[in-house]
């Protein structure tokens, strides 16, 4: 479904140029979930909001190729609002704060620009607000969190779970979920892993970036990815997670480097 | 420039005085007095601290809306509810279209001698049609009061002064929409000088939401003012959605204890538009408490200014102040000069006050288009939202609706955006 080659990216900060992607390889297809981990700063996020289309960052050198209608398509050919109506959908580390914009019409736009953009006819409010209600029940939010400002003053856990809703209105075949464990309490991560699992089908391809196995106990991941300095270092299958568990990282980042020494 | 426009006014203003035959002897003398005011004060130049940013003699018409009949017979559009209606025509009262509810009543016209600046001795000075309101004690409506302002072609190249005062009596609670608005968007030149104040006696509440929509080569200039009595509320929402140039004076007085406003507003600016936005709040007496949120959006190669005056004199202990103005730049040619202003005379009190310019946030951009919503889309989805933050602090729901649809359509024809 979606397949990266030698993917090498910066960022232009205080008169600088920061490498921070050093060419990751990675394919994921059709029905499968992946996670990826690895220590503050390695580059997760970052590669996440590359493959949304995030402007801030400049890709030099390699591709991202993903599948629209059975073709494979060069990613960096389309903006970012086009790849999320491709199906490309990125759950937020942090999400964002939009105050004086509801929720209820950012969902409802999102929506219906997705619908038109596939031709595909559009909701009026009210049917919207009828298709919300057995989501916002899936994951357990009051329908009050419809009619306040995007992500204004909600708690931690709330902003989680309203990514979540985006989702599950979207309904992308690629979700990138950046760290959507993290803050919450294990209620609410197992309303979040219910809601994620219940958008799961064969046709469709999860990414998780996490810290923890406690997330992987609920979601399972197919394969797990150790991502450190820019480069993915291990990639095994989910007992890898057990151990990254058990030992930390320095394991698998010293195995990296004496490796390389060896090479060089 | 400004004096050779001053004789000419001055000129037509007394002039206008024998016009004036249905407003009694005394009120007639007032009316020469204030003329004589704004003739020892002039027009201000940019060399007055207070206008120096906008340069408003050669934006002024020549000449004063002179007729003494509204001669409009149709209801404007833009009327929230009819139960309460209050019409102006070229700054004539027209008390056929006008509906009062039960509740409020006319006045007795009061006689000034205070005048907040020139312009509103002007106004005094040559308006032929005054209007003085009371609403009764205990009077409580749930539905809001419009006052609609219409310009139409006969007041073309004239100055129209509308002018309204507006008592409320113990425990009474009204909303006003008051709408400055012209029977064609483009083309009609004309100055409106109007002047709005409020009386509230203790324990009454007014809500006041003005929008300035006046055709888009008009020149506004306006004066919202309050004297907030004991225990009373008064809020008041600016809205100004731009037109050639605009000047909302806003004078507040909080004069006695427990007196409370809230002085929110926002301007939309666009093109060329210029709106000089100038308000002083007075804490007056102890305990009184005031809360100022004015936003800006400015796009093309528009100009806007905003002064906020806090004064908190000696003897208003334990008062409390916030004040904010935020401002939004959508181009690289629009302009703001802001100038927040505390000025505390007391030592126990609570202040904030600041000010913030800036553009659309890059994450918040990237949050919208990352959901699907194209950039132009989301770009216009922010900027709404930026202002609807303000809008929301109406408290009167069908005014509310009202400002919120105004705001999608004044975005709608794309020029504030960039
Ligand atoms: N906008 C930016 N400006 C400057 N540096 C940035 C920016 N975004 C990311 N970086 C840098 O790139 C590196 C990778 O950051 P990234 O957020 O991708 O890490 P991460 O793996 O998601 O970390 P965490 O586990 O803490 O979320 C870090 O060193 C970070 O400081
Ligand atoms: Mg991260």
């Amino acid at each position: 479904m979606i397949e990266i080659k030698n993917l090498h990216a910066s960022i232009d900060a205080n008169g600088e140029t920061k490498e921070i992607l050093k060419g990751i390889n990675l394919s994921v297809k059709a029905g499968e979930v992946h996670a990826i981990m690895g220590p503050n700063g390695s580059g997760k996020s970052t590669l996440s909001k590359i493959i949304a289309g995030h402007p801030a960052f400049n890709v030099t050198e390699g591709s991202i190729t993903f599948k629209i209608n059975a073709k494979d398509r060069n990613l960096f050919e389309l903006e970012a609002d086009e790849r999320a109506k491709s199906g490309i959908f990125l759950g937020f580390q942090y999400p964002v704060e939009i105050p004086g914009v509801t929720n209820f019409t950012f969902l409802h736009e999102a929506f219906n620009e997705t619908c038109k953009f596939n031709g595909a006819p559009e909701m009026n409010a009210s049917d919207f607000r009828k298709f919300l209600a057995p989501k916002l029940e899936l994951l357990e939010m009051n329908e009050s969190f419809l009619d306040r400002p995007v992500n204004t003053g909600f708690s931690g856990g709330e902003k989680k779970k309203n990514e979540i809703l985006q989702m599950a209105v979207l309904n992308p075949r690629l979700a990138l979920l950046d760290e959507t464990d993290s803050g919450l309490d294990i209620d609410a991560l197992k309303i979040v892993a219910k809601g994620v699992n219940a958008l799961k089908s064969r046709y469709n391809a999860t990414i998780l970036v996490t810290h923890y196995q406690r997330l992987l106990d609920y979601i399972v991941p197919d394969h797990v990815h150790v991502l450190y300095q820019g480069q993915i270092i291990r990639s095994g299958g989910k007992e890898l997670a057990f151990e990254l568990e058990e030992k930390g990282y320095e394991w698998v980042i010293k195995e990296f480097e004496e490796k390389n020494l060896t090479r060089s | 420039m400004e004096n050779i426009l001053k004789a000419e006014l001055l000129k037509n203003s007394e002039a206008i005085l024998k016009k004036a035959h249905d407003l009694s002897p005394s009120y007639q003398s007032a009316m020469r007095n204030a003329q004589l005011h704004f003739d020892s004060l002039g027009i201000p130049s940019k060399k007055n601290e207070d206008w120096k940013y906008t340069s408003i003699a050669k934006n002024l018409a020549p000449r004063f809306y002179d007729q003494q009949e509204s001669i409009i017979h149709d209801l404007p559009k833009n009327i929230i509810d009819q139960r309460g209606m209050i019409i102006f025509n070229n700054g004539i009262f027209n008390k056929f279209l006008s509906v009062l509810p039960a509740g409020v009543e006319l006045d007795a016209l009061c006689i000034e001698a205070n005048f907040y600046d020139t312009f509103d001795s002007l106004n005094f000075g040559v308006a032929l049609s005054p209007l003085s309101l009371k609403v009764l004690k205990n009077t409580v409506l749930d539905f809001p009061i419009s006052i609609i302002h219409l310009v139409d072609d006969v007041g073309v190249n004239k100055i129209i002064s509308p002018r309204l005062t507006i008592t409320t009596h113990e425990n009474s609670k009204v909303s006003f929409l008051e709408f400055f608005t012209s029977t064609s968007k483009n083309k009609l030149q004309y100055t409106t000088n109007a002047v709005t104040k409020f009386n509230l006696l203790p324990n009454s509440q007014i809500e006041h939401v003005k929008i300035q929509s006046e055709a888009s080569e008009a020149v506004h200039i306006g004066l919202t003012e309050a004297r907030v009595d004991r225990d009373a509320i008064f809020k008041s929402m600016t809205l100004d959605y731009g037109n050639l140039t605009a000047r909302h004076n806003i004078n507040i007085l909080l004069n006695q204890a427990g007196a409370q406003t809230s002085v929110h507003g926002l301007y939309a600016l666009k093109n060329s538009e210029h709106t000089d936005v100038f308000s002083t709040i007075t804490h007056v007496a102890p305990h009184t408490t005031s809360e100022q949120l004015f936003k800006g959006i400015l796009a093309g190669s528009s100009h806007g200014i905003f002064t906020g005056k806090i004064i908190i004199n000696k003897d208003a202990q334990q008062s409390a102040s916030s004040q904010l103005n935020k401002n939004l730049i959508l181009s690289k040619m629009a302009h703001i000069d802001t100038r927040p202003q505390l000025l505390v005379h007391a030592d126990d009190v609570k202040c904030s006050h600041g000010a913030t310019v800036g553009q659309l946030s890059k994450d918040e951009e990237f949050y919208l288009e990352s959901r699907g919503i194209p950039k132009e889309h989301a770009r216009r989805m922010l900027c709404m939202g930026f202002g609807m933050d303000v809008i929301l602090k109406i408290e009167n729901l069908a005014i509310r609706k009202f400002a919120e649809t105004m705001l999608i359509e004044t975005f709608k024809s794309g020029a504030l955006l960039n």
